[in-house]
């Protein structure tokens, strides 16, 4: 038998799935003949297997949470108090939004009425403003984002030792602008697990909304579906007034017509 | 074959059965589909809206681990499944708090042809769940290497851009020493070590 250390690093490859061509053979030749090998293989199966379902517990957790949070969301006109309602200024603002909806609809081009994603991407998209949070070791990014610097951004990330969920959300916000979601949804997913694992929210609000803009913005109506109705389901949500009753009318007339 | 909201019983399983982090439309689609009548279950029988949320989402967990350990073959529908788990993991809470009235009524409820892998799973719960105790106290850094690693499937390389070490080798290193670390942890309670080594063994 090896030393203990290459031992434990052999067998560390092997569950790994690492060890290749001959030196795999030899392992398991070793292995089919040692049962204090086979004993630290159920180890380590036993230790993943424990790992997999932390994963599990806290990706379904994740979820319950929202499922939960839109459950409630759904009940709460039974529990709303009746308010008096000052029908002076409700007039004022009914004619306003009468006009407004008007001079939009007016506005639109013809064969307009049914927004596209790209429509109601284009509606509700706002750049990051990162003004609020400029601090702290990775100030060069902070600063190249708030100069519009998007492409700097982008080459600044992979050289950056410490990436957190600002650096993150900054990095995908900048692709946003350069009009890559793809590697933006990466970067955005990216925050949400560090978060899922910290358990931190850091960023988290800003994440969903721009996630659901980027799935939006690829036509992946399902998954940004999720994230629009859990955000305009939550009045304290920070991005809540920007995906409205209407945008989701919109949104919602869209799925139906690409079902 | 049943099919609803994008997921036939045989995609399902497909989707849940690969390794590393579960399709989150997977999950949905189970809460979307179950959670209404399985949390109903529990509040008719004896259980408070707590208890039938706890109870579903530790259903939701379990039909997923028992989809990868490969105990579910779809000889019965991912329906039946899900209510025999659900009721299954409601009559051992039952049991554990001494409610006798409600544990009789739960006892003759109708026979299931996945009854008893179902109660062979549930079985190892407070095994299960004492591990999930003892990986609360590896430390952040280990269970954010190990969890990037197995659950994410993530390469070392991936994981130094999310982690604040120097190198993919210190990544290696601090999975190798972490999951040593896991290891003696949880043969630090050696009952429940060899009752979920057994567990594990017999059903794969």
């Amino acid at each position: 038998m090896n030393d203990n250390s290459t031992f434990n690093e052999q067998l560390n490859r092997y569950f790994d799935g690492e060890l290749t061509g001959s030196e795999k053979t030899a392992f398991e030749a070793e292995l089919a003949a040692s049962p204090e090998l086979q004993e630290s293989l159920k180890a380590l199966s036993l230790s993943k297997y424990a790992v997999n379902r932390l994963g599990i517990l806290q990706q379904v957790s994740a979820i319950h949470t929202e499922f939960a949070g839109n459950q409630e969301k759904t009940e709460i006109p039974v529990h709303t108090p009746v308010r008096k309602i000052n029908w002076k200024r409700y007039a004022v603002a009914a004619a306003a939004a009468i006009i407004i909806t008007l001079g939009v609809v007016w506005l639109m081009p013809p064969g307009k009425n049914n927004m596209n994603a790209q429509d109601l991407y284009a509606s509700v998209y706002k750049p990051y403003s990162n003004e609020q949070i400029r601090s702290g070791g990775s100030a060069q990014l902070e600063k190249e984002y708030a100069a519009r610097n998007f492409k700097q951004v982008i080459a600044l990330y992979p050289t950056l030792s410490n990436t957190g969920a600002k650096e993150k959300l900054l990095t995908a916000c900048a692709y946003i602008e350069n009009g890559e979601t793809t590697p933006a949804v990466n970067l955005l997913l990216a925050l949400q697990q560090d978060n899922r694992v910290n358990q931190t929210s850091a960023f988290g609000d800003d994440a969903e909304y721009y996630l659901a803009l980027c799935y939006l913005k690829q036509g992946n109506l399902k998954d940004a579906g999720v994230l629009l109705t859990k955000i305009s389901n939550n009045p304290a949500h920070p991005y809540s007034d920007k995906i409205t009753a209407a945008f989701m009318k919109q949104f919602n007339k869209l799925s139906e017509n690409n079902k | 074959m049943d099919h609803q909201e994008g997921f036939s019983d045989t995609e399902l399983v497909l989707a849940l059965q690969q390794e590393g982090r579960v399709q989150d439309e997977a999950i949905r689609f189970l809460y979307l589909r179950f959670y209404g009548g399985l949390t109903q279950f529990v509040l008719s029988n004896g259980g408070n809206e707590q208890d039938a949320d706890d109870i579903f989402q530790e259903a939701v967990v379990s039909f997923i681990d028992m989809v990868r350990l490969g105990k579910f073959r779809q000889e019965a529908s991912v329906k039946t499944m899900m209510y025999t788990i659900n009721r299954n993991i409601w009559y051992t809470e039952v049991t554990k708090r001494g409610k006798r009235e409600t544990r009789n009524k739960l006892f003759v409820a109708e026979h299931y042809e996945t009854e008893q892998n179902v109660s062979d799973y549930i079985t190892g719960r407070e095994a299960r769940a004492t591990i999930m105790t003892v990986m609360e106290k590896l430390g952040a850094d280990c269970k954010k290497v190990l969890l990037l690693f197995y659950y994410e499937n993530l390469s070392m390389r991936e994981i130094l851009e999310q982690t604040h070490f120097d190198s993919e080798q210190v990544v290696r290193n601090k999975k190798y020493k972490c999951l040593k670390q896991l290891e003696n942890l949880m043969k630090e309670n050696p009952v429940i070590y060899e009752q979920l080594k057994n567990a594990l063994t017999n059903e794969r």
